[in-house]
């Protein structure tokens, strides 16, 4: 008896065919773009943290080609890896890649300190996960202004700044917090704290 | 069925959000400033578009019972390249959306629009109606980024509105706001548009 022929769209083969067919063809167009990509965002990534870095020691970065590599030194010492900015031969200041935990997510930022290890010369955030609109302004000017020129040492400790109420008028060791984001205003004074101690052990223990 | 038909029945009579309470998570975490809810209203719009498109013009050779993966798989492919293509050449506006980005591909809408749309409909017309479907939510979003924007910030699309004299409701930048707002929102559209013809 002739068996009656089933069109190929029927059989169980046909589902498995189709489905690696349309990745195949997506998964490739993706790859290409891809590809096509990567040393653009590399570049852009690249650009913006020499650019932060500039930023973090109150340099220029209108000509981020240029000046990066006229003031800034990529140095490490025992595995510390750092930022130092030179004008000729005066060292103006260093630049540490820190890190802290903020109220969703991991917070990562740049903090430029100077020779003395006794002022911050600014503090720039790289990455943030923090309610947007709210904890989100962690990166705006009106915030990270608090900790620019701003003197972390009394009594010869490192002192951790004292949050206070946006409208306030600061002391020498306040910062005015985010109306609405304490808790993110509170872990980037709480990071800083923690990584200017760290950095301080480090270097002491030499 | 008419284009432009297509299009009013997408865009407002049978809008995603109010009508068919879908995509309610994005219209609820983007919407404290205008500016995001307007790109993300444009990458759904694009991603939406396109994969009804595509969906359509699978859909004769598409098996039934492996549709489902192959619209994930397109619908992922499309957001995929809206990531990209916002951190190639828009890096500022990539980092400030964060991953809501990515998230676009969990938006019910595409795929709501994908079964009931473009899985019956030519590629053309389910184009329109993504286009459509994309437009509505987007109104949606802008139109309740407004009124958080305005209240939580004194701002609108960043540019200052309020003077000093106004008070944010820091409320209105936070997720409850979103809520109260949109059930508003539902709530006066359907009694407003759909009771009394019933």
């Amino acid at each position: 008896m002739e068996q009656e022929r089933i069109p190929f769209s029927e059989t169980r083969l046909y589902p498995v065919i189709f489905m690696l067919i349309v990745a195949l063809f997506f998964g490739t167009i993706l790859a290409a773009l891809y590809h096509n990509t990567t040393a653009r965002i590399e570049e852009n990534r690249r650009i913006r943290l020499q650019r932060a870095v500039l930023n973090s020691f109150g340099l220029p970065v209108d000509n981020v080609e240029e000046d990066y590599p006229e003031y800034i030194r990529e140095e490490e010492h025992r595995s510390l890896f750092y930022y130092k900015a030179v004008d000729d031969t005066l060292t103006l200041g260093y630049c540490f890649p820190i890190e802290g935990q903020g109220l969703w997510g991991s917070i990562s930022a740049l903090l430029a300190v100077n020779v003395e290890f006794t002022r911050i010369i600014a503090l720039e955030i790289l990455d943030q996960n923090e309610t947007p609109g709210l904890g989100g302004r962690i990166t705006e000017e009106d915030f990270l202004g608090n900790f620019r020129e701003k003197d972390f040492i009394s009594d010869r400790q490192i002192v951790e700044f004292r949050l206070i109420p946006e409208d306030d008028s600061p002391g020498k060791y306040d910062v005015n917090q985010i109306t609405g984001a304490t808790s993110s205003s509170r872990a980037v004074v709480s990071m800083v704290y923690n990584n200017l101690r760290q950095i301080r052990d480090f270097f002491e223990a030499e | 069925m008419k284009k432009s038909e297509i299009f009013l029945n997408g865009a407002l009579k049978d809008n995603s959000i109010w009508r068919q309470v879908l995509g309610i998570c994005s219209a609820l975490a983007v919407t404290n400033l205008m500016i995001n809810s307007l790109v993300m209203g444009l990458g759904v719009i694009f991603t939406l578009a396109l994969s009804s498109f595509t969906i359509s013009l699978l859909r004769d050779y598409t098996p039934r019972r492996v549709r489902m993966m192959v619209q994930t798989l397109i619908i992922a492919s499309y957001v995929i390249i809206v990531d990209i293509f916002l951190k190639g050449f828009f890096p500022e506006i990539s980092r400030a959306l964060g991953p809501y980005v990515g998230l676009i591909i969990t938006n019910c809408i595409i795929m709501g629009r994908a079964e009931a749309f473009a899985q019956k409909n030519n590629p053309f017309d389910s184009l329109i109606d993504g286009v459509a479907a994309g437009t509505g939510y987007t109104l949606v979003l802008l139109l309740i980024a407004f009124f958080r924007e305005l209240l939580g910030f004194g701002s609108l699309f960043g540019f200052q509105i309020l003077g000093d004299w106004w008070v944010s409701w820091s409320i209105m930048v936070m997720a409850p706001s979103a809520f109260f707002l949109l059930g508003l929102l539902i709530w006066f559209i359907n009694y407003r548009y759909y009771t009394k013809a019933s």
